[in-house]
């Protein structure tokens, strides 16, 4: 009788675990209005996003004569997109290439700082949450507060201090400014706060570990996911920075980041600047601007596949305590 | 519960953070504390030269031809009305380093902030440049020439001649107009015998050069650093709005830009209009692809009561050399001012531009005429040469863009159907908005 009663109530514990079924499973009016107000917005949303992946495909004249169908999918081709790809990377001094050296620059400010910011944030966000110190709630609010300072309004300062060491046009000035990363350090700080008892950090002291050995051999282990937010969120912050890379890395033509180099590709193209575009061997339309933007894009849609498991895991850091 | 003393704690910490947080946003919005007066450096020979990208090929020759020198060439976004490089000159004048030695201004209207008080960056190349000014057709470089100094070299010369489609003008037995006046009753005529004919367009941001400039209307008659004189009911400008008025009310002129995607259709329709020695070039031959033998450029035209043509300037780009260098960097950045403006390597070979620098302007003649694409093609190109000295001198180039006011305001107004005379309004209201937001004092005599 009372394995019996046992099992009742796992079999209610497991029935509770089962997703429930939302709204009416019937064709009502009321859902079919709110399947097609759904169906509306994401059309509104997937529509654009179609045509300009189409547009990289396309041909240039096809695109000025307004042909190719419904958003130029009946123009997609593969030899359109060589063509363009040979237009975006002849650009440059010397026979071109400078789209890829972009590329480069980009993952290479985008990672280290990234790099950085995981390697500062993470231990100050468990400081904060799990240490007690001297002004530990002021350094939290300070940092609350840099969060929410446009970055354009640091550019000229950061500007200055990075020529007064006479680095401006170099990259490592980027990476270490980009690794400075005050949501990041919130984020981990939430993290610790929502996933890592009290309790456990003074367990681990009393069995005699260290500060640093609490959080090497304790935080550490299960900060994964805050580790792969982190670290998401200031790439995708670093790829997409314009102001930063404008103004420290302008002046130097082998260093610059693709967020800038897409302007300077624009600013080259007949459709904007016809008499400039005039001299030059290349001719950047839009079929052509739209491939340089989706290939600046890609690097960003890899991270994001890759780091889908961590990200759908960590969207909930803060939401439960622990 | 908090305690009082805990609470107070808090608000004493909020407090602090907040005045520091503001101290230093305060600081990093507060407005530049130097000026471009800067002590004079020399790296003693290396220099940086910043081109934007139909530029390249100029340093390039340059770097080819004086292996000697060190050279450091970057390129720049060359998006034309860009606001970037002025911000990063400001950076440079803050830091008090930065600057490039040389460089190709993407849009003219930079030289008015190169040469302001605040960027001060373009030196005064009067005694420097002496005998390169000497090969420089006066009304050439007169943009370049600011409170009696020359702060910029021009690069090519841009006037306008009159284009004809000859074709079209000797099967009809028309004559090519002399005067404006001539021009505009001659466009309605054809459009009224040839529905769909256009003798002009009015659309893009160089039709107020085109137009305006070529009357000598004063939309940009700089009087000092900080006052400008715009008035648009001087006879000059009336004349100007008179003809562009007659135009569409007789369905004369197209309301498009030059560049716009339908002008490559609309022009194939052009039987004549003034227009910059580079629309036979890149507008006729290659991006309208009128067929060779078709057009051709003669003499501007000259107003009635006047002895002499008076023409428009479309573009035509500058160099600035920096004022902030001196000793061997000084002398390496005036070896390649001179080079890029004067020397056959980027002026003849290069450049589908003509030249400005007047001794070079035959040998660029002699190899653009091979292609042999104009109807009337020596005629055409000895029209090109004489043009420039047309061009009436008192029209500077100031903060304000008086061609993107006029795409904002007349493009828009044609566009939709509505009057001239409403967009000309509205562009006489923003021309003087936009100056007095630059700072200028605007006087209207």
């Amino acid at each position: 009788m009372a394995s019996t009663k046992k099992l009742v109530v796992r079999d209610a514990r497991l029935e509770s675990h089962v997703p429930r079924v939302v709204g009416s499973q019937h064709w009502t009016p009321g859902r079919i209005a709110r399947i097609a107000t759904m169906l509306f917005v994401a059309a509104i949303f997937i529509f654009p996003m179609v045509g300009f992946v189409a547009m990289a495909f396309r041909d240039a004249d096809n695109v000025a004569a307004g042909s190719d169908g419904f958003l130029g999918l009946g123009g997609m081709s593969w030899d359109n997109v060589m063509f363009s790809w040979s237009q975006v990377n002849g650009f440059g001094p010397g026979g071109g290439g400078l789209f890829t050296t972009w590329i480069g620059n980009s993952l290479i400010v985008s990672v280290g700082g990234a790099v950085l910011a995981v390697l500062g944030a993470i231990p100050a966000g468990y400081a904060l949450s799990r240490l007690r110190f001297r002004f530990r709630r002021l350094v939290l609010i300070v940092t609350l507060v840099t969060m929410v300072i446009p970055n354009t309004v640091l550019v000229i300062p950061l500007f200055l201090e990075v020529s007064a060491i006479n680095a401006v046009g170099e990259l490592w000035p980027v990476v270490v400014i980009m690794g400075f990363y005050p949501f990041g350090v919130y984020l981990s700080y939430i993290h610790f706060m929502t996933t890592m008892p009290a309790e456990l950090v003074e367990a681990a002291r009393i069995d005699g570990l260290g500060e640093v050995a609490i959080f090497l051999q304790v935080a550490t282990p299960i900060s994964k996911q805050a580790v792969a937010l982190v670290a998401f969120f200031a790439f995708v912050a670093n790829w997409t920075n314009f102001f930063l890379p404008l103004a420290l890395l302008s002046s130097n033509q082998q260093n610059k980041t693709v967020s800038i180099g897409l302007q300077e590709l624009i600013g080259s193209s007949p459709l904007f600047n016809p008499t400039v575009a005039a001299g030059l061997d290349v001719k950047l339309y839009m079929p052509q601007l739209a491939l340089a933007t989706f290939l600046s894009m890609l690097p960003l849609l890899a991270l994001f596949i890759g780091a889908q498991r961590f990200l759908m895991r960590g969207q909930t850091v803060g939401a439960v305590k622990g | 519960m908090k305690t009082r003393g805990s609470r107070r704690t808090t608000v004493k910490t909020v407090l602090v953070a907040g005045v520091a947080s503001t101290m230093f946003l305060l600081t990093a919005c507060s407005p530049a504390g130097t000026t471009g007066d800067q002590e004079q450096t020399d790296s003693g020979g290396k220099i940086t030269v910043w081109v934007d990208p139909p530029r390249v090929p100029a340093a390039e020759a340059f770097v080819t031809a004086h292996p000697e020198i060190e050279t450091n060439v970057v390129q720049i976004d060359g998006t034309v009305g860009g606001k970037n490089l002025q911000q990063q000159f400001a950076q440079f004048n803050q830091a008090g380093k930065g600057w490039p030695d040389a460089i190709f201004f993407p849009s003219n209207d930079d030289i008015a902030w190169a040469t302001g008080a605040q960027i001060n960056y373009a030196a005064d190349l009067t005694d420097d440049m002496a005998t390169v000014l000497e090969g420089y057709d006066p009304a050439v470089n007169a943009p370049c020439e600011i409170d009696d100094k020359i702060r910029c070299l021009r690069n090519d010369a841009a006037p306008d001649v009159f284009w004809y489609n000859a074709t079209f003008f000797a099967e009809n037995g028309y004559s090519v107009p002399k005067t404006w006046e001539e021009y505009g009753d001659l466009a309605v005529q054809i459009a009224a015998e040839h529905p769909g004919k256009i003798s002009g367009f009015l659309g893009d941001a160089y039709a107020p050069d085109r137009y305006l400039w070529a009357s000598g209307c004063p939309t940009n008659a700089r009087q000092s650093e900080t006052e400008v004189t715009i008035n648009l009911d001087d006879p000059s400008c009336v004349r100007a709005k008179d003809l562009i008025n007659q135009l569409v009310e007789g369905n004369a002129a197209s309301t498009l830009g030059i560049f716009d995607a339908d002008a490559a259709t609309a022009g194939l329709e052009l039987v004549m209009s003034p227009g910059a020695v580079w629309w036979g070039d890149y507008l006729f031959n290659q991006t309208w692809k009128i067929p060779a033998g078709t057009m051709a450029g003669t003499t501007p035209l000259t107003w009635d009561g006047e002895s002499e043509p008076s023409t428009g300037n479309e573009g035509g780009g500058l160099w600035g050399m920096s004022s902030h260098i001196t000793g061997e960097q000084k002398k390496n950045a005036l070896t390649f001012m001179e080079f890029v403006a004067t020397d056959p390597a980027w002026q003849v070979e290069l450049t589908t531009g003509l030249p400005g620098y007047g001794p070079v302007q035959d040998a660029w003649i002699e190899k653009q005429s091979a292609a042999n694409y104009f109807a009337e093609n020596a005629a055409t190109f000895e029209a090109f040469k004489e043009a420039a000295s047309y061009v009436p001198g008192d029209h500077a180039y100031m903060l304000y863009n008086t061609g993107g006011i006029w795409a904002e305001t007349v493009t828009p107004a044609l566009a939709s159907g509505d009057t001239f005379d409403a967009g000309w309004s509205a562009f006489g209201d923003e021309l003087v908005n936009q100056a007095k937001t630059f700072g200028y004092t605007v006087q209207s005599e």
